[in-house]
């Protein structure tokens, strides 16, 4: 069994690049929001905030990638799919329900949708580097 | 902030990208001539900063100051920090993650014309 490969390498750069650019934008949002208008919206604000911490958890797991870091990447990314799944799922059906949009509102409409695909590149990404599994563009042998 | 202003920062942004995606799918590191590109969209990011924090002191319409200074420093910052996040990395990967600087850049220009353009409530 080969040792797991760390998830920060390879094309894991531009996953935790993506990842960092989510974690800011969601944490930045969400501060404005909560700093001048919490009053209004204080649910999907707080859920914004949510996200952008757990984007901020997953982004720091998946650079360091390796031991104990890889299991805290695994939750933030489980949490995360759960997160857009949940929030996505009641903002269709419940369109009036949030006063006003999260990140994960329409499964990420608002960003491309890349939030409901980013878990699951994240959770992707850990199982490949995963232990015993042969690098992406390695030779069989 | 002229519309014309935002075009170049666009375009230059763009092109950034496009190059890091053909050099990604070639295979090839993040090289010299690539890392003069993201130095001059740096250029660029700047010009835009000081720009468009002097046309905000020299509008009457209500726009929303805080945020859209928000975006010029944060499109400021972050070419410096892909940089240092690419050059790490001795893969097309490293070039790949300028792919999505540029990507993101061109994000932050539409937004920031957005916030420029709608009036502040």
């Amino acid at each position: 069994m080969a040792e797991p490969r760390r998830t920060s390498e390879g094309a894991g750069r531009i996953l935790v690049a993506v990842y960092a650019v989510f974690a800011l934008a969601a944490t930045a949002r969400s501060a404005v929001q909560l700093a001048t208008r919490f009053g209004q919206a204080p649910l999907p604000y707080l859920l914004s905030a949510v996200a952008g911490a757990i984007y901020i958890v997953a982004t720091v797991a998946l650079s360091r990638g390796s031991g104990g870091a890889r299991r805290v990447a695994w939750a933030a990314c489980w949490i995360e799919l759960l997160g857009v799944l949940s929030v996505g799922t009641a903002s269709a059906l419940a369109p009036g329900a949030f006063s006003d949009d999260t990140v994960w509102s329409f499964f990420g409409q608002g960003y491309g949708y890349v939030p409901v695909v980013l878990p699951v590149l994240g959770l992707g990404w850990l199982w490949r580097t995963s232990a015993g599994r042969r690098p992406i563009g390695s030779a069989c042998s | 902030m002229s519309p014309g202003f935002v075009g170049v920062t666009m375009a230059v942004a763009g092109v950034v990208a496009a190059w890091a995606l053909v050099s990604c799918v070639r295979g090839r590191r993040f090289d010299d001539p690539l890392f003069y590109a993201v130095a001059l969209l740096e250029l660029v990011l700047v010009a835009q900063l000081v720009a468009g924090i002097v046309a905000l002191t020299r509008t009457s319409r209500g726009v929303d100051g805080a945020t859209f200074v928000s975006y010029l420093i944060t499109a400021v910052l972050m070419p410096p920090v892909a940089v240092l996040w690419a050059a790490s990395d001795r893969s097309r990967w490293g070039t790949g993650v300028v792919v999505i600087l540029g990507l993101v850049e061109i994000v932050l220009t539409v937004r920031l014309s957005d916030i420029w353009t709608v009036p502040h409530g």
